[in-house]
């Protein structure tokens, strides 16, 4: 079993393509064993991130540690870092044994030495009997656990792997993360997985780093973020929150957030009032009821039925809104039809637009 | 089912078409006539046996082999390290080295051969059959080029990097990962250098003389005298020739994955 040998550490890493600045000042630290997600909209440099912790992108400036040593001069094959790619790229020539084995070959491993431990990775991530497959002789998932294999084989100072799970289907997914995330345990080796799918971050991840534009948005653990999102970009990329601005105004009622000419909210307690904020309030948060006279009413356009919830989708004259209902609600409320919506200052923050 | 008949009469129609000249050629040879004629007259065997004496015929098979396997060892060895550079190297230029490498394809053969003739003339080279697998060598690359270039860009991305990633240094990169997993599409190639070299005309009637003659110029050369029975017996022997190389092929390396696979997966 393998114990955490050492953290990894950016500092103010900036990478440029040309023109294109893919990472513009990125600092981070992960702790020893730790599971980092990267999540973030696609260009925003999440491979760019990790193919510099690799070794194969070049940073312009900054600093990049694992354990106390600044690797940025070091070239990959001497960074002892496991990789797997969302394409896996298994050697095509190779069965699946010869594709774990190949790692420990490089090190000098004799071959009675590496096949027991290529077998016993390869049983580790659950896949016996495959061992003289060719990698087209294998599904998705099981050419997915083969690269698996080949990364933790070599015993890395450090995991990373962008978006391996991609390419599979729903549940295979699913139980791929699982699996994943008990192997990591188990081994604990610090590790940073690149992701699209927000939900894969926050069921895995000790701490979800969220990306934009080559900077860090926010670093946090999944509740928190899911909770408290740094500022109002994060809180809709995140769980689609939604954001309502307006002028804020101090009336006898305390500070109100004017977000339609008759429809002011007031702001949560102890938030305070600056300019060029927004105010951010959950999609489940949101009720909805028959309006009153006068009140400021919002437009049913559609209904996504998402399973559980009914996600409906309303306009008014100060934008749209979101609201997560379950169907039974949501029925009362069909398309084209005129609501209210009630939202609680307690579940909405301010937030930084 | 029709639309499955018609394919196989149509698939039928092909082979017959390509078989009827085969068949011709191999027929005619032995005819007891003096001149090729089919269906054969009469059986015999006496344009074999006239074959048989014509040792200048032997030589000049004998130095195809030679010139073949030659140039098809050097295209290779400078074909695949140039396909490796050409699609790995980001270096400048690379267009224009790639457009210069693949010009013999494009050129027509002939120019190349006058080209070559006037190159060895100048420098006085008196190396017969040295020239002629250096020309076949110049228009074969090409066919590497394409070939294992085509096996490269097949190839899983990222496999050379993840290589780097679990230790393997630059070489070691290359011969346990990159050559190996494009030794199909190498195969491919070579069998196409080869076969290309072997029944080349243009190249080889500029640069042959009376002491280096590939088989196809001594059968050409022949024939500019005399069309007879023993024109269709060297066919004859050629065809049984490829026939042999094919049944090795197909013993060694399996064709339907040398032809069929291409990137070796
Ligand atoms: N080799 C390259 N040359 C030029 N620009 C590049 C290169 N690689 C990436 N980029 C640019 O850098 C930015 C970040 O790319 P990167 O691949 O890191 O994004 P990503 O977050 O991984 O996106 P995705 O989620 O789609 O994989 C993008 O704008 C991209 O166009
Ligand atoms: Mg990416």
């Amino acid at each position: 079993m393998i114990t955490a040998r050492g953290g990894l550490e950016l500092k103010d890493v900036h990478l440029r393509y040309g023109d294109a600045h893919a990472l513009r000042g990125i600092s981070l630290r992960v702790d020893p064993g730790e599971f980092v997600a990267l999540l973030g909209p696609s260009g925003c440099g999440k491979t760019t991130l990790l193919r510099s912790v690799a070794g194969f992108a070049h940073p312009q400036s900054g600093h990049i540690y694992i354990g106390s040593k600044d690797v940025v001069s070091v070239p990959p094959r001497e960074r002892n870092i496991g990789l797997v790619f969302q394409s896996y790229a298994l050697f095509p020539h190779l069965t699946a044994l010869e594709n774990v084995c190949f790692g420990l070959e490089t090190r000098g491993v004799n071959v009675a030495a590496a096949r027991s431990r290529a077998n016993a990775a390869l049983e580790l991530v659950g896949l016996t009997g495959f061992h003289g497959r060719r990698p087209i002789q294998l599904s998705g998932g099981q050419q997915q656990r083969v690269a698996l294999a080949r990364a933790i084989v070599i015993e890395p100072d450090i995991l990373l792997l962008d978006e391996p799970l991609a390419a599979l289907d729903r549940q295979l997914r699913v139980q791929m993360q699982t699996e994943l995330k008990s192997l990591q345990r188990k081994l604990g080796v610090t590790t940073v997985f690149v992701t699209h799918d927000q939900e894969e971050a926050l069921a895995m991840a000790d701490r979800i780093v969220v990306m934009r534009d080559g900077r860090i948005e926010q670093v946090a653990p999944p509740m928190q973020l899911f909770a408290e999102p740094s500022n109002a970009w994060v809180g809709e990329f995140v769980g689609a929150g939604n954001i309502l601005s307006g002028e804020i105004v101090v009336d006898d009622l305390g500070p109100t957030i004017m977000v339609a000419p008759n429809w002011r909210i007031r702001l949560p307690n102890g938030a305070k009032p600056d300019a060029g904020k927004a105010l951010f309030v959950r999609a489940e948060k949101i009720g909805l009821r028959a309006p009153l006279d006068g009140e400021c009413t919002l437009r049913v356009l559609a209904h996504r039925f998402l399973g559980v919830h009914i996600e409906v989708h309303l306009d008014f004259s100060g934008g749209t809104l979101r609201a997560l209902l379950p169907p039974e609600k949501a029925a009362l409320y069909p398309p084209n039809s005129h609501v209210a919506a009630v939202i609680d200052p307690g579940d909405c923050r301010l937030l930084t637009r | 089912m029709i639309e499955s008949r018609i394919v196989s009469v149509i698939a039928w129609g092909v082979v017959v078409f390509l078989m009827a000249p085969l068949i011709v050629v191999i027929g005619g040879s032995f005819t007891e006539s003096a001149y090729v004629a089919f269906p054969p007259q009469g059986f015999s065997l006496k344009w074999y046996v006239q074959l048989l004496e014509r040792k200048d015929f032997f030589t000049s098979f004998k130095e195809s082999l030679v010139i073949g396997v030659a140039a098809t060892l050097g295209a290779v060895g400078l074909g695949v390290p140039a396909a490796i550079g050409l699609s790995r190297g980001p270096f400048w230029g690379r267009g224009f080295l790639k457009a210069f490498v693949m010009s013999p394809i494009v050129l027509p053969t002939v120019i190349t051969g006058i080209a070559l003739l006037q190159f060895y003339r100048m420098i006085d080279s008196a190396l017969p059959l040295t020239q002629i697998v250096i020309g076949h060598i110049v228009i074969t690359v090409p066919y590497i080029l394409r070939t294992v270039g085509a096996g490269l860009q097949l190839l899983p991305p990222n496999i050379e990097e993840a290589a780097e990633s679990l230790g393997a240094g630059r070489i070691r990169t290359l011969l346990k990962v990159t050559l190996p997993s494009i030794a199909p599409s190498v195969l491919v190639g070579t069998i196409f250098v080869f076969i290309i070299s072997f029944d080349q005309v243009t190249i080889s009637i500029f640069l042959s003389s009376a002491d280096a003659m590939p088989l196809p110029i001594r059968i050409y050369s022949y024939i500019e005298f005399a069309i007879d029975p023993m024109v269709a017996a060297v066919s004859t022997v050629l065809i049984l020739f490829s026939y042999l190389l094919v049944v090795v092929l197909e013993r060694a390396f399996g064709l339907d994955r040398v032809f069929g696979g291409g990137t070796g997966r």
